[in-house]
């Protein structure tokens, strides 16, 4: 694989994880609200 | 050209190596996270004098009794969850970030000074600030001590009950004729669908 390629494709799962983390910080109340 | 494109490629790859290294290093604290107040209580359980600390604090005696000094923030200790957190205060508007930060005094009931019931609330978990005070709330049984610290007076509470009731069940924050502090988080840890409920009465004060 180029490393053009796996460039996209590490940066889209860089984007997915910071999304999640995002998400996990912001949406905590509904998942594991105390 | 040749040597543009080896140029080019060796940037690609050192920019992989970083997002590589980024990647895993985020989605290893997202799984790490949830699992750190266990590590953490195990490790201060069995490698720290944490609790005995604790107990020492709530307990002073007349020769090494700490002055409480003015100034000193209110704070909830419970030296059996190793727990001595600052208790937060603020409108009920401004719960969300309130509770992201620690344990909060729900401000329309009462507090240790005037007696009644002080309710305070705290997450069982969240992915910011303290990794959920609350966390082990459900340790909490019968006879287990617990200190407040509120205006530089040292309040004793101890555990009378420990219930899980459905969110909409209000009357645990109603005011009560006894001083008692009531403490509430969510239950079960991962997937919060009731309130637990602990309730401490007062024992004495200093």
């Amino acid at each position: 694989m180029s490393e053009k390629i796996k460039f996209w494709l590490l940066l889209g799962l860089f984007a997915l994880s910071i999304a999640l983390l995002w998400y996990l910080n912001h949406a905590d109340q509904r998942l594991f609200i105390g | 050209m040749l040597n543009c494109m080896r140029l080019r490629s060796l940037h690609y790859r050192e920019a992989n190596n970083i997002l590589f290294v980024a990647i895993v290093a985020i989605n290893l604290y997202i799984i790490a996270a949830p699992i750190w107040p266990q590590f953490s209580f195990w490790w201060q359980s069995h490698h720290t004098q944490r609790q005995a600390q604790l107990t020492r604090l709530i307990h002073p005696t007349e020769a090494i009794a700490p002055k409480q000094e003015a100034g000193q923030p209110n704070s909830l200790i419970i030296p059996a969850l190793l727990l001595d957190q600052p208790t937060l205060e603020g409108p009920e508007k401004d719960w969300f970030n309130l509770l992201k930060q620690g344990i909060w005094r729900w401000p329309a009931s009462s507090t240790p000074d005037k007696g009644g019931n002080t309710v305070f609330l705290a997450h069982r978990f969240s992915y910011t600030g303290p990794h959920g005070a609350f966390y082990y709330l459900n340790k909490l049984k019968p006879g287990i001590e617990i200190a407040v610290i509120w205006s530089n007076k040292l309040y004793h509470y101890k555990v009378v009950s420990s219930t899980e009731v459905p969110p909409t069940d209000t009357a645990i924050e109603d005011n009560t004729p006894d001083a008692e502090i009531t403490l509430f988080t969510c239950t079960p840890l991962w997937h919060p669908v009731n309130r637990l409920v602990v309730v401490a009465k007062l024992e004495g004060q200093q």
